[in-house]
């Protein structure tokens, strides 16, 4: 293989890895605009922002890798947009008492909609070659989002929201492997 | 293809391998085998795996590739037929406008006036006028070329 051809596999390259780059950014474009949507009623700007960046870091990451991580990033992003919607919508419910902790009604009227979002996500990414590594990069993108939302409560109802949904997810994993396989 | 706009790093030389030597054949074929095919080639490569993620799984790479070589290349001679056209405008510009260019115009200027003096008054009149279409005047005409040639020769040398 000569210079030229070498430097132009090269540049072709490159050209490859940024125009990746540059779609993965295009496409993550809609979690900026989430957490502007969050931080009209959130006293918890830091907290709000770092997660925002959490889900924008994932989802660029994500798409930018490709395959099944790109493929749950953009599921992820579909069915986080429940849960996101589910907490902002929320933030009017009362405090609920569990274990002698204060947790907010939004909180968890958001991780049941992530809960619920994993069994969907289980399903929908069912016919990927390779389905729990879509299905995990799509709940990780889903809970971020969700949890933009929920961070206006601090870092608790991250932390809830976060809990939950890892814990809520054994189950809904087995059954949702079940289920798709169904 | 579709692999690579799904992400898939290690189908990249299998495209790179079957793309390049079509862009290298379209390329050649309109800009010869010049540095400008091998712009064309370079800039149809990058523009085509820089949108690779974004390929219709449904398309022909082949024809896409094509059409964006053919693009590039006639993109490239426009813009080498401007540049000419701009250089040779510029040189135009600069012999006439430098003092180097002036005097040397104006001495030219004097020189052709001095000939154009010892010129018979019947060879001027058959020098500027026009011999379309009459085979005397065009006769004329080039007797009262060759003798202006002459009289230059003799005054200044080679025409």
């Amino acid at each position: 293989m000569d210079r030229s051809e070498q430097s132009l596999r090269a540049a072709a390259r490159g050209a490859y890895e940024r125009g990746r780059l540059t779609g993965s950014l295009a496409r993550a474009l809609p979690v900026p605009f989430l957490a502007l949507l969050s931080l009209t009623d959130s006293h918890e700007v830091a907290l709000t922002v770092s997660v925002a960046a959490v889900a924008f870091a994932s989802m660029v990451a994500f798409e930018f890798r490709g395959g099944a991580l790109g493929v749950g990033a953009r599921w992820g992003l579909i069915t986080g947009l429940l849960p996101f919607s589910a907490s902002v919508l929320g933030r009017p419910l009362p405090h609920f008492v569990m274990g002698g902790h204060h947790v907010h009604g939004c909180v968890l009227v958001c991780a049941a909609a992530c809960v619920a979002m994993t069994l969907l996500l289980a399903r929908v990414t069912r016919q990927h070659r390779r389905p729990t590594a879509a299905w995990l990069a799509g709940t990780w993108v889903m809970v971020t989002i969700g949890a933009t939302a929920c961070a206006c409560v601090g870092v608790g109802g991250v932390a809830v929201l976060v809990g939950g949904v890892v814990i809520a997810s054994l189950p809904v994993a087995a059954l949702g492997r079940r289920w798709a396989a169904a | 293809m579709r692999e690579l706009a799904d992400g898939d790093r290690g189908s990249f030389d299998v495209v790179f391998d079957g793309v390049a030597p079509v862009v290298r054949k379209v390329a050649g074929a309109m800009l010869g085998s010049s540095a400008d095919a091998d712009d064309a080639v370079q800039h149809a490569m990058t523009k085509l795996f820089a949108k690779a993620s974004s390929f219709d799984p449904d398309g022909d790479v082949v024809r896409w590739a094509v059409s964006l070589t053919a693009w590039e290349a006639r993109t490239i001679r426009r813009r080498r037929g401007r540049e000419s056209a701009r250089s040779a405008a510029q040189e135009v510009r600069d012999n006439v406008e430098s003092p180097e260019g002036q005097a040397a115009h104006a001495e030219a200027l004097r020189a052709l006036e001095h000939v154009l003096g010892q010129v018979s008054d019947d060879d001027r009149a058959a020098l500027l006028g026009d011999s379309a279409g009459d085979a005397t005047h065009r006769k004329r005409k080039q007797r009262a070329t060759a003798r202006l040639k002459a009289l230059w020769r003799k005054y200044h040398g080679q025409v």
